[in-house]
């Protein structure tokens, strides 16, 4: 493998209602482990992805807000959220298990031009 | 140009089999080259042989095989979303001491390391199904 890209992993789904939100961070983490840019950008239902102090237990899912942390191991610092979609649902950086960057609609539209891959989720 | 296609969606539920394969066959058509097509989530039921749908209707998973054989075209399906949805190949069968197996002529199991690879190696990664 020659090259270095850059990989987005754009998460727009809502953590347990389909299995987007775990499978798209397993892309993520792959991206890393092929020492690629890594970035994931966080909009739409997907910030629920971010919320801190996830259950679901009761529905007998595995917390995927627990595998979030190993971003940082694999050394992905790129992390986005889309400022419009956390405050439509009442959400500030405080409710976030993760730190992300917060992002306005002109940044996000940067981010997505700088990338070479876009991986939609 | 050099595409390679990741499709996310499955037959019956989701459009991106039939987008996808028509965009395979036009990209190859004018000349262009498909890299890989990369199954992963719920699109791994593509590579489903048992799907048995009236004869009236397309076969889905057949249609892909006739494709990829014709224009060798290596088609990945992820193998843990596969394993997830019972999608498996003869070996994966005989590991797991499932009763059957059922993957597609054409289509190989493997890791999610190849959707990075393609994306590194083609010119274009198309998603479809999101």
């Amino acid at each position: 493998m020659s090259e270095t890209k850059s990989f987005l992993v754009l998460n727009r789904h809502a953590p347990y209602a389909s299995n987007f939100a775990k499978e798209a961070l397993d892309v993520a983490l792959m991206s890393a482990v092929f020492n690629q840019k890594t970035s994931l950008l966080f909009m739409d239902d997907g910030v629920f992805q971010l919320v801190r102090s996830q259950d679901p237990s009761e529905i007998q899912h595995k917390n995927c807000s627990q595998t979030l942390p190993m971003l940082e191991m694999y050394e992905v610092r790129h992390i986005y959220v889309d400022e419009i979609s956390l405050n439509e649902r009442g959400l500030s950086e405080e409710d976030l298990v993760i730190p992300a960057q917060r992002v306005n609609a002109q940044e996000i539209s940067q981010l997505l031009t700088r990338q070479h891959v876009i991986l939609n989720f | 140009m050099k595409f390679s296609l990741a499709i996310y969606g499955a037959p019956c539920s989701s459009q991106a089999p039939d987008t996808a394969y028509y965009f395979a066959k036009a990209a190859l058509a004018s000349g262009h080259d498909i890299y890989r097509l990369f199954f992963y989530m719920d699109g791994v039921q593509n590579a489903s042989r048992l799907a048995t749908p009236p004869q009236d209707e397309q076969n889905i998973p057949a249609r892909w095989s006739e494709l990829i054989k014709a224009h060798n075209i290596d088609a990945v399906v992820c193998i843990a979303a596969a394993l997830r949805r019972g999608v498996l190949d003869k070996s994966e069968a005989d590991r797991y001491e499932k009763d059957a197996n059922n993957l597609a002529d054409g289509f190989n199991l493997s890791g999610l390391g190849q959707l990075i690879d393609a994306g590194i190696e083609s010119d274009r990664l198309i998603t479809f199904g999101c």
